[in-house]
């Protein structure tokens, strides 16, 4: 980032006609990026640990307030969309597994390809020319929060939350199928077949959960993901979340807000990723 | 009851061909055979679970008057409620992310309409049924924290829950320890006689099939070859084949231990399309004629409940196992060989090689152990934890020219951590106390050179011959690389040094050209031997070499390790959980049991005056009586 051409301060004053460059390399002084690299990101460090992320440089407020202002839309997006992921990949996993080599099966693989090869943005563009444009079912941007109506949050969230789904639930179906068909060939399997029990109980109590092992993994990653927000589509949908943040600080070369938020969605990752691992002790008992 | 099946196949081919079987209640029927002759499909078919792709196509299966075959089979009624199964490794039986309990209650939920409590106590009351206990602690407990042994009578429990007419045990104990097979073969045994249930045991294992079941029935490629009552079949075999397998046991199903195996030689078909217009055993059978290879002998009786499907059936003598010249079979890319008779010729005759320690010279021990005890450290993150768990403590042998020690024990009782610490292939986070000799040099003091050096003269053979030769190079690279690596000079070129280690375990030599996939288990293990062998080493250490053999392959390879040790003046140290392996190969034993060693001598001696009650179990538990 600091490689690229300009800085913040040239970005603050963008534009603005009758600023000198006296005036400019002030401000860089003032703010203090004319400093070595290193000794700006000791700097930065040492705020850190005393808990002070800096002001953003747009608008002078603390980088904190700018943050927790976008963490909720993306929580609530990355939430949403992972859910929906679930139901799709799940089912979808699980029936192609069953049904090898069957249609449905071939479906599977088809979606999973294209979940894969089709870029986020493209899909979301594509989804709202038709859905929302076309159609006019939902709208094409923005965000409404839940407290102002449940309904209009509804609308607002289901297109990106869909279009994430839809690239989400490719690589887990493909997880679960695989998953699942090393399972059904167990013997415990075949054991609970032995035992007279149901087809819906063998598929969905006995073989599902140890299939959901190692695709709760995937899952954990997404999610950690996730919780960085959405670069791509909260942009193309208009959606004030961190991703959107993020684009727009990289834009106005907004140090301290990119870098924090940088910061957050390592931290979230390394975090989601504990709690996946801790939830694994709960869900395989061998590893108690 | 009757049960009779005909014709389990798979389209185009059939798998499993006219096989009739018949089991009255009370009664045990053993199907016996190696891998690939069909039992386990047989037994599929019978509770609906055969794989995908391959149908019943002809016959019937009834069982308690019940038809089978019909598309219109409920299968929920009748799984668990009429049959009940049992399938090989009790690990994988049950699920792993369910409790005990919940598993063998949810077969007593899908079939009888009890309340909770009356469910409960039914829970209990199968607890005990098979010895375990019914206690809410035991039930709550996740099948990772049971013994094998206890795996398995949970998978008992669940298949008998619901007082089925049939049970079905597949290979029920062959993944077991040998005293732990012992008593769930009692077990199995006893509801037969005492809840009056049918049971088929399908198992590979002669020994298994004499001392548990009235009837036995033989398969081979797909075709029952002999039936009949256990004792008359095992005491008076008709067929060939039949009369092979049991010879190839090391157990002689009298109460003993063989001295010799007469294996079987050749290997099964694997491509089972055009046999069903002859003899399927012909290819193998020294007696077979040409009419064997033109037309399919019928099951012939031979008195009561006997038959045999053999058109040159083996005669009334009983014992009169095999003809002369049985080692004669003419597409066996084995050379025909002499029963091997294992005496003590080999071995240093009235004195154990403790006492004569002085009067020997030291250069004749080829390899010593003093004190040996492994452990192995936990893994930290960047280190290992200072606690070890021991594997191995203070072990102590002494091996010497032309001497086979066995080390035998049950699984955890560290036999193949002896194995591998002996020629410091131990793991890293594996400590290391005592010493460990090979020729009198100190393996923990040799620089890395001469370590290699004296590698070279100790040479490892693994249990799995899948495992331990590299899929993707061929034989003869497999066998020069360790050669090559040591730059054993030789004039002739590597393919002709190929060649002569390959005759040398019986191979042709055409099979260099071969990869692994290419061949049978027991053609692999041969290359593995080769390998070892290509080295010249003295002492060849081998883990479990036979014991994921078929029974025929296994005595082969039995007959060639003996040869060596007899002919080549090697030794051996022989890791076997398997008494009569033991017995057949053995001057010297050493039995442990968690990681001790508890007994030491000469193995008649051992066999016949067993010092510890452990080592006594052990042989009660292996041996079988018809």
């Amino acid at each position: 980032m600091r490689l690229a051409p300009g800085d913040p301060v040239l970005a603050m004053y963008g534009g603005q006609i009758g600023v000198s460059l006296e005036e400019l390399e002030a401000a860089r002084e003032r703010l203090g990026y004319n400093d070595p690299m290193l000794v700006q990101y000791g700097r930065w460090l040492s705020d850190i640990v005393r808990g002070d992320l800096g002001n953003s440089v747009v608008n002078g407020l603390p980088v904190e307030q700018v943050i927790a202002e976008k963490i909720w839309p993306s929580a609530q997006l990355a939430i949403v969309a992972l859910i929906l992921s679930v139901f799709i990949a799940v089912p979808g996993g699980v029936l192609a597994a069953l049904r090898r080599g069957s249609l449905i099966d071939r479906f599977l693989t088809g979606f999973v390809s294209a979940g894969i090869a089709i870029p986020q943005f493209w899909l979301g563009i594509m989804l709202i020319l038709v859905l929302a444009i076309q159609f006019q079912i939902f709208p094409a941007s923005g965000y409404v929060s839940p407290v102002e109506g449940l309904g209009e949050w509804a609308m607002h969230i289901a297109l990106p939350s869909l279009t994430l789904a839809i690239t989400l639930a490719a690589p887990t179906a493909r997880f679960v199928r695989s998953s699942m068909l090393d399972v059904l060939s167990e013997q415990f399997v075949d054991v609970a077949k032995a035992k007279g029990l149901s087809g819906r109980r063998v598929i969905w109590v006995h073989a599902l959960r140890n299939a959901l092992l190692p695709a709760l993994t995937i899952v954990g990653l997404q999610a950690g993901t996730l919780m960085g927000g959405a670069v791509l589509i909260e942009w193309v949908f208009g959606f004030p979340g961190l991703g959107w943040l993020l684009v727009n600080a990289v834009t106005a070369r907004d140090y301290p807000v990119l870098q924090a938020s940088l910061l957050l969605f390592v931290t979230a990752f390394l975090l989601v990723n504990f709690l996946v691992d801790l939830f694994y002790r709960v869900l395989d008992p061998r590893l108690r | 009851m009757t049960l009779s099946l005909e014709g389990v196949g798979a389209d185009p081919v059939d798998l499993v061909k006219g096989v009739s079987l018949d089991i009255s209640q009370g009664q045990c029927l053993g199907l016996v055979g190696e891998s690939g002759a069909g039992k386990s499909l047989t037994a599929k078919a019978i509770v609906g679970l055969l794989p995908r792709g391959i149908d019943v196509t002809s016959g019937s299966i009834m069982v308690g008057g019940q038809p089978l075959t019909s598309s219109q089979v409920n299968w929920r009624e009748i799984r668990g409620v009429l049959v009940g199964t049992i399938f090989q490794d009790p690990m994988s039986s049950l699920n792993p992310v369910m409790r005990i309990r919940t598993q063998v209650e949810e077969v007593i939920k899908a079939h009888l309409t009890l309340n909770r409590h009356e469910r409960d106590q039914r829970v209990v009351e199968l607890m005990e049924a098979v010895d375990l206990p019914g206690h809410k602690g035991f039930l709550s407990r996740y099948p990772h924290e049971l013994s094998g042994g206890q795996q398995q009578r949970v998978a008992i429990a669940m298949a008998i829950a619901c007082d089925p007419l049939l049970l079905i045990a597949d290979e029920a104990t062959t993944a077991l320890d040998v005293r732990t097979q012992a008593q769930i073969l009692k077990l199995l045994r006893s509801l037969v006689d005492d809840l009056g249930l049918s049971m088929l045991l399908v198992t590979h294992d002669m020994g298994v099939i004499a001392g548990v079941s009235d009837r036995l029935a033989v398969l081979y490629s797909g075709r029952v070859v002999e039936r009949g009552r256990t004792p008359d079949v095992l005491s008076n075999p008709r067929h060939p084949y039949t009369s092979g397998l049991i010879e190839s046991c090391p157990l002689d199903l009298k109460g003993g231990f063989r001295t010799e195996v007469r294996p079987i030689m050749g290997t099964a078909p694997i491509d089972a399309e055009s046999i069903w217009d002859k003899c399927v055993y012909a290819p193998r059978c020294s007696r077979a004629e040409s009419k064997c290879r033109g037309h399919s002998p019928p099951l012939e009786d031979f008195g009561e409940l006997h038959s045999a499907a053999c058109f040159y059936p083996l005669g009334d003598t009983p014992g009169a196992a095999m003809p002369e010249g049985s080692g004669e079979a003419d597409t066996s890319p084995v050379p025909p060989s002499e029963p091997v008779l294992l005496t003590t010729a080999a071995r240093l005759p009235g004195s154990p090689p403790q006492n004569g320690k002085e009067a020997e010279g030291v250069n004749d021990v080829i390899v010593q152990a003093t004190g040996l005890s492994v452990s192995y450290r936990e893994g930290r993150t960047f280190s290992y934890s200072r606690k070890a768990v021991p594997a191995v403590q203070e072990f102590d042998l002494e091996l010497r020219k032309a001497e086979t020690v066995a080390v035998v024990g049950e699984s955890g009782s560290g036999k193949s951590t002896v194995a591998r610490a002996l020629i410091r292939l131990e793991p890293n986070n594996a400590v290391v106390e005592g010493r460990r000799q090979i020729l009198g040099a100190d393996l923990d003091e040799l620089g890395r050179g001469a370590l290699r050096g004296m590698r070279r003269r100790a040479q490892i053979i693994f249990q799995d011959p899948y495992g331990s030769l590299n899929p993707r190079r061929k034989v003869v690279d497999l066998l020069m690389e360790g050669p090559r690596a040591h730059n054993l000079e030789s004039s002739n070129s590597p393919s002709d040094r190929a060649g002569q280690l390959l005759e040398r375990v019986g191979l042709d030599p055409s099979f260099a050209d071969r990869y692994p996939h290419q061949m049978s288990g027991g053609q692999r293990q041969r290359v593995a031997i080769a390998r070892a062998l290509s080295l010249e080493p003295q002492v060849l250490i081998c883990d479990e070499p036979v014991s994921a053999l078929d029974v025929s392959i296994q005595a082969q390879i039995l007959e060639l390790l003996a040869s060596l040790a007899h002919q080549e003046g090697l030794a051996f140290v022989f890791i076997t959980h398997d008494l009569g392996v033991m017995n057949m190969l053995a001057d010297r034993v050493v039995v442990m049991k968690e990681g001790r060693t508890v007994e030491t001598g000469m193995v008649e001696e051992v066999l016949a005056r067993p010092n510890t009650r452990y080592t006594r179990e052990l042989i009660q538990a292996s041996l079988v009586a018809i």
